[in-house]
């Protein structure tokens, strides 16, 4: 019988899902994931998790204890650092600590370190390490990491994500408004964890950009606006990525979603906060969500706020949209939020609107 | 040049004295008081941790009190605090103050940037800088001396207030002592007053102070933690001295000598990575204290402290092991005196009642 690996879907896994589930699948092991996040996984890590830590940290625990009753050992590997030198939030370098001394009943957790700061070649070396360590001979824990890592370069690295919800509307025509989502991959898309903020925002018929819609040139060439780098792997992407929406003008406002007494966001959200307003001149909306944020408020929040931005843009075109005044494109909208999934049919309509957005959507294209 | 710089307990008039010797005017920093914290905690971000708020609002004071120029530590991360003073001169700059942030990045890797930081403020011939270096080395190295044997002797003075007393005696003479000589006899003349203090004949609970450094070397960002314990005739064993934390981090890792890694291999069993701050020294100490026989550890957590929480996740399971009683303290702005000592009165209790069930006589 074979070994069954369990792999919490929180945290890193958004981002290095492609390169893990490859490399066991090539090992021939077999993998079960925990799943979109519930109340019920929810409710499990706040119970073990100690009460200041995070909502990502929580939840992890959550599906990390989820797992310890299906499967014969939990993957929770302790990543150091991937790229540039960067580190992970110290919470990722305990990460493995932290269950093994909070959730009673853990099953053999594999803790495989990847620290790419010391060497190129670490990735490999780990990997193969990895394999090793499950059974695997020695070539065959070479051959089945060499295609993980080449699968994963072509998924996207570091810049992967799974959207595994639904395919993203691509919102065409009803695009009117462009909004970026900044934030860190496991917040901003566990629909759970960030209540559904960014589909809430396209039923609503905005565009939406997130971080991973960056490509990874597009990140780096911002690394000279930072006289210090952050220290932090995922920050410096939401940092970088922000900075290059705002500077080349690809996004009408700028949402910050962060979870409730994140260390390194103290720092990040600050920074938006202050260079969005001196610098860039984009209206920024900082959202902070927990393991049991309410919906409504978060709803309430977003659109007042993309309210405020689509009367923004209008004030400014106004000699193209004579008929339409502001006030009752709100009213259509939020009525159409009612149906939602038919959002786009009644602004489709307009196509005065359309053209307004023309230049934007042409911007938006280079980045996605 | 009008230097200002952290407030940190006993050591700061050290540091202003320095920066005098090294021809610079200096404001020195005001004991953090409630205006600092409401001031720092205004413009802080939420979800800062307490000493970025209390640094943040000592230099909005000393600011309006005419600096015009900040001396602090910074970091190699990955814990927050070295990147500090990038956002507070962020901060700073956005509320319309004028000034010059140097930030000391430690040795390692930052060589040339700590020599050019230097070099932009030392306005002295290279003798004299030697000796002001050499002399201020001396004082710190003193007051901790003096403030380790205060903390196992005020619990046990026959008269009250003695300690505290010659404290801070010893500080001001300290300070006022110009020459390497003279701090020398005056550090020796105290350590023999202290040691000649009345005291009573008993073996006192024992308890470790453990946590983020800022809040456990500032007493005021701790609520007077050890003096407090003191009071209630505990002996308080501070964990971290300035002293011994620069020999280990800046010095030591800069001649890439590895400074004994012993509380590394204690934590091991719990925590298998270095995490930051003093994450890792906090389980550490934690193994240490247990097996020295100590009655019980107190962690002193900033809220939202990322190190020191992936430490207090973990340290619930070294109590168990162990069998030493933990209490973490979380610190933040919203934090009162009176709840504080009703946790440190029901610890206290505690630990005098285990000591009482193992046998021996309660302290
Ligand atoms: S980066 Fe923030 S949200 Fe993520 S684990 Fe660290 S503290 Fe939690």
């Amino acid at each position: 019988m074979s070994l069954v690996i369990g792999i919490p879907k929180a945290l890193h896994y958004y981002t290095f899902i492609p390169l893990w589930e490859r490399f066991f699948y090539e090992l021939g092991l077999k993998v079960v994931e925990s799943g979109a996040t519930t109340k019920e996984i929810v409710d499990m890590g706040v119970r073990t998790a100690v009460t200041d830590a995070c909502a990502p940290i929580k939840i992890f625990q959550g599906h990390a204890e989820w797992l310890a009753q299906r499967t014969d050992v939990v993957f929770i590997p302790r990543m150091v650092s991937f790229e540039g030198g960067y580190v992970f939030c110290p919470k990722f370098l305990g990460l493995p600590d932290m269950v093994r001394a909070t959730i009673d009943k853990m099953p053999p957790i594999i803790d495989t370190v990847f620290d790419l700061r010391k060497r190129p070649a670490a990735l490999l070396r780990s990997l193969v390490r990895l394999g090793r360590s499950l059974g695997a001979g020695q070539a065959k824990a070479f051959a089945s990491a060499i295609r993980a890592i080449k699968h994963f370069k072509q998924a996207g690295w570091t810049g992967y994500l799974r959207r595994d919800s639904k395919p993203r509307p691509q919102a065409r025509s009803s695009a009117q408004v462009t909004i970026g989502v900044v934030g860190y991959p496991y917040i901003v898309h566990d629909p759970f964890l960030s209540c559904g903020m960014v589909d809430l925002l396209e039923s609503a018929g905005a565009r939406v950009l997130t971080v991973e819609d960056v490509s990874a040139k597009q990140i780096r060439s911002e690394d000279k606006s930072l006289d210090k780098q952050l220290f932090w792997h995922y920050s410096n992407r939401t940092l970088k990525a922000a900075y290059y929406l705002m500077r080349h003008n690809l996004v009408d406002g700028l949402v910050h979603a962060s979870a409730f007494s994140c260390g390194p966001d103290a720092i990040v959200g600050k920074i938006l906060e202050l260079d969005s307003k001196y610098e860039f001149d984009v209206p920024f909306l900082s959202v902070t969500v927990d393991e049991h944020s309410g919906r409504a408020g978060i709803m309430t929040r977003l659109e007042a706020f993309l309210d405020m931005l689509i009367r923004k843009k209008y004030a400014g075109a106004k000699q193209q949209l004579p008929e339409l005044a502001p006030d009752g494109l709100v009213e259509s909208r939020q009525g159409q939020r009612r149906i939602a999934g038919a959002s786009q049919t009644a602004l489709d309509g307009h196509d005065e609107f359309e053209s307004s957005s023309d230049a934007m959507r042409e911007q938006g294209r280079q980045v996605s | 040049m009008r230097i200002t710089f952290p407030y940190m307990g006993y050591y700061s008039p050290v540091f202003s004295n320095l920066f005098r010797k090294l021809g610079h005017d200096v404001v020195p920093p005001p004991k953090p008081s409630k205006r600092t914290l409401d001031l720092g905690t205004k413009y802080a971000p939420e979800f800062a941790c307490l000493p970025l708020k209390i640094l943040l609002g000592t230099y909005i004071e000393t600011l309006e009190m005419g600096a015009d120029a900040i001396v602090s530590s910074g970091g190699v991360g990955p814990c927050r605090a070295g990147y500090y003073t990038r956002l507070q001169e962020k901060i700073l700059r956005s509320l319309g103050y004028d000034f010059t942030m140097y930030t000391v990045e430690p040795p390692k890797g930052h060589m040339m940037q700590l020599l050019k930081t230097l070099r932009a403020f030392v306005r002295v011939p290279v003798t004299k800088l030697f000796d002001a270096i050499v002399t201020t080395c001396l004082k710190l190295w003193y007051i901790d001396e003096i403030e380790r044997l205060c903390h196992k002797i005020r619990p046990l003075e026959v008269k009250k207030g003695t300690s505290t007393r010659l404290m801070e005696q010893a500080v001001a003479e300290i300070d006022k002592a110009e020459s390497y000589g003279d701090v020398r006899d005056v550090g020796r003349a105290f350590i023999k007053k202290f040691n000649e203090v009345e005291v009573e004949d008993r073996d006192p609970l024992k308890v470790g102070i453990i946590g983020e450094i800022y809040v456990v070397l500032e007493p005021s960002a701790n609520f007077e933690v050890i003096e407090n314990l003191n009071k209630m005739g505990v002996y308080a064993h501070r964990s971290i001295f300035l002293t011994d934390w620069v020999k280990e981090n800046a010095f030591l890792d800069a001649l890439r000598i590895q400074p004994e890694k012993e509380i590394r291999s204690q934590a091991k069993p719990y925590l298998n990575h270095a995490v930051g701050g003093h994450g890792e020294n906090t389980i550490g100490e934690t193994v240490r204290y247990a097996k020295s026989g100590y009655d019980g550890v107190i962690q002193l957590v900033p809220f939202t402290c990322i190190p020191e929480i992936v430490a207090r996740s973990i340290l619930p399971r070294v109590s168990r092991d162990l069998g030493i009683p933990v209490m973490s303290l979380i610190l933040d702005e919203q934090t009162g005196l009176a709840g504080v000592l009703t946790r440190l009165e029901a610890f206290v209790d505690l630990l005098a009642r285990r000591r009482m069930q193992s046998g021996e006589l309660p302290a």
